[in-house]
């Protein structure tokens, strides 16, 4: 059932077993869990089923760290979430992304890759993703062969895309539920605690018309996304100043991306329909791609975080009828080179060197005249270091609805620049090795950092999960510290952030804490 | 699965011999191959000009590399460090085994970086060689 708060005549206090503040990828699948089960569900939702500015404008912040998008962008308030724009890529996270690692402050969750298994298999089927299977050999295949890394510091690594939206694909799904009622145009502004803070009361919400609805439960469920999960934790202080589940100031910190950098060029050797497997290939119904990523034992070895790079080839060349064309070109270079200075286009030679060394490998004769050595561009997708200066906090200027904005200050550091840096020597060392090319490693700008490096959109670790409340704000089934009968749902909930893309990990999540709240209210 | 382009002896010595034919339009651009030096053994000097057919590029590249490492600055010296290893084996110079180097040396760690460009050490020195050998 859907009702449209600003349209509602009913009874301002509203009275279910499980509240649920948001109607995002985690909030959905929490409710089509909870659907026909014993317990009556509400599901509250800021916007209606499709995109309307003012209630967007809720989602205004400041950017006060490095570079970001704006906020008002990256997140999406209406049915559905941000899986109405999402690209849809899923993978698992890794069991090394959950273990205590030497060398990466602050890792470890209270939980294992093994506990997620059997959620991450049925949030394949929420995200439309068929069979959950990832071994790279179930897509490989003659015309789509894996790189031969054969025990080097690297492998290959799926994801699959499908870029499902939740609202319209589960919209009906809810709209026929008995036990769930959804309620649109529903800003939840506070969580009511009683005294002292250790239970939960009620969730207040307002319309931007002016109405307003106090939904009491037994339990409730923030599923906001990382940034607004913490900001209404933070601004529901009526009992707790500092905010619920912040007496030791964590929510909030801890804010993690996934750091895009363009720091790897490559002059690609052989055949590039061999690499077919990792520019992308269409499998029913889905697009899946390889990507290269550093094994467990190399990322243990090298202090390294987690990190991905796709292949992006660049237009087709022939290398042969440009060196011909280049030779004035190659003169001026020359001269260049005498007089102390590499001039631009210095990869170009990297190119017909490495193109005559190719001839000699080309096994056909047919292909050895057309050839065609394509370049290829390397963004790395990396994890970001747990870091508790990175964060979300609230500003003093205050949206339409009265609620504190908030400012996003992201930060990077050193492991960062150092798992880059490293990624792309192991990765010119390697390339050479199995015949892939020659690697380019882009220096960093005099900031320290790449030039149009960027963020992937993806905002985690705001309320993480650790089972000492002293590091984390939830405990290994996403309660709230202290409080219990809060719990949260999304990325927000995320101790390390792998370089797995988070949705897939957020729906798994949302799946094993619904089972969890399946079992009676103590 | 083997890979596409990994090297295979026939095959290798099969495009040498196609290329001779002058089939392959890089032909055009090529020079008459490097100049002889006496310190420089036949065998390495014929193996250099087999392997590369863009000398532009090959002469930057290895003007580069000499500019990095000038101790290394004669055809002497590159061809004493090149040999170094396959005389003692007595195994015949040529463009196959070059390139077997230049796959160690990225196994082995043994690389230059020219422009950001991460180069196995054999072949800017095979670069290097030419660049001198051409200069002379």
């Amino acid at each position: 059932m859907f009702i449209d708060l600003e349209e509602y005549d009913g009874a301002e206090d509203i009275r279910t077993d499980i509240c649920i503040v948001g109607a995002g990828a985690a909030g959905i699948t929490l409710a089509l869990e909870l659907d026909g089960t014993p317990h009556d569900v509400c599901l509250l939702e800021s916007g209606k089923f499709s995109y309307d500015a003012k209630t967007q404008a809720l989602a205004g912040g400041a950017i006060v760290g490095l570079p970001y998008y704006d906020l008002l962008a990256a997140r999406l308030r209406f049915f559905g979430g941000t899986t109405n724009h999402w690209a849809g890529i899923c993978r698992p996270l890794d069991a090394l992304d959950f273990e205590k690692r030497d060398g990466i402050p602050n890792s470890g969750w209270p939980i294992t890759r093994q506990d997620l298994d059997e959620f991450y298999a049925r949030a394949h089927e929420y995200c439309g993703l068929g069979i959950y299977d990832y071994d790279p050999a179930s897509f490989a295949n003659a015309d789509a062969p894996l790189l031969p890394f054969d025990g080097g510091p690297f492998r290959t690594s799926m994801k699959l895309e499908r870029p499902l939206r939740f609202g319209p694909e589960y919209r009906e799904r809810l709209r026929a539920s008995r036990n769930v009622r959804a309620y649109l145009s529903a800003n939840v502004t506070e969580i009511e605690a009683a005294e002292h803070a250790q239970v939960i009361t009620a969730a207040r919400a307002k319309t931007l018309n002016g109405r307003a609805v106090r939904v009491s439960a037994n339990r409730f469920v923030v599923a906001a996304g990382a940034i607004e999960n913490a900001r209404l934790l933070l601004c529901s202080n009526s009992v707790q100043p500092k905010g619920l589940g912040n007496d030791r100031d964590l929510v909030g910190r801890y804010f993690m991306e996934h750091p895009m950098v363009p720091a790897i060029e490559m002059q690609l050797a052989g055949d590039v329909r061999d690499l077919a497997l990792y520019t992308g290939q269409s499998r029913d119904g889905l697009r899946v791609t390889g990507y290269l990523t550093l094994s467990p034992e190399t990322q243990r070895r090298e202090g390294m975080l987690g990190a991905c790079a796709s292949l992006n080839i660049g237009g087709v060349e022939e290398r042969v009828e440009k060196s011909l064309e280049g030779i004035n070109a190659a003169i001026k270079i020359w001269k260049g080179i005498k007089e102390g200075r590499l001039a631009p286009g210095f990869g170009e030679h990297v190119g017909n060197l490495l193109a005559d060394m190719n001839r000699v490998m080309i096994y056909t004769y047919e292909r050895a005249f057309q050839r065609s050595f394509d370049t290829a561009s390397l963004v790395l997708e990396l994890e970001q270091a747990p870091d508790p200066a990175s964060r979300v906090m609230l500003t003093d200027e205050t949206d339409a609805l009265g609620l504190r904005r908030i400012a996003l200050d992201w930060r990077l550091g050193d492991l960062e620049r150092h798992t880059v840096r490293r990624f792309g020597e192991l990765l010119g060392l390697e390339a050479g090795r199995i015949g892939l090319g020659r690697a380019r490693l882009v220096e960093p700008q005099e900031n320290g950092w790449w030039a149009g490096q960027r963020g992937a959109w993806h905002h985690m670790g705001t309320t993480r999960m650790h089972a000492d409340p002293s590091q984390g704000v939830v405990d290994g089934n996403c309660r709230v510290h202290g409080i219990g009968n809060l719990y949260v749902a999304g990325s927000s909930v995320f101790t390390t952030s792998g370089f797995a893309n988070p949705t897939l990990t957020i729906v798994a999540l949302a799946i094993r804490l619904a089972s969890h709240l399946k079992r009676p209210a103590p | 699965m083997t890979l596409r382009f990994h090297i295979t002896r026939r095959h290798a010595f099969q495009q040498l011999g196609l290329l001779v034919g002058g089939a392959f339009l890089g032909n055009a651009a090529r020079t008459a191959g490097p100049a002889f030096d006496a310190s420089v053994p036949g065998e390495l000097t014929d193996a250099v000009a087999d392997l590369l057919q863009h000398p532009q590029s090959a002469a930057i590249i290895g003007e580069a590399y000499l500019a990095l490492v000038d101790h290394e600055n004669s055809a002497a010296e590159l061809s004493r460090r090149l040999l170094q290893g396959i005389a003692t084996s007595k195994e015949r110079i040529d463009a196959r085994i070059l390139l077997e180097r230049i796959r160690s040396d990225f196994a082995e760690g043994d690389v230059v970086k020219l422009d950001g460009w991460l180069l196995s050490r054999t072949e800017a020195r095979i670069c290097a060689l030419y660049a001198l050998l051409e200069a002379a």
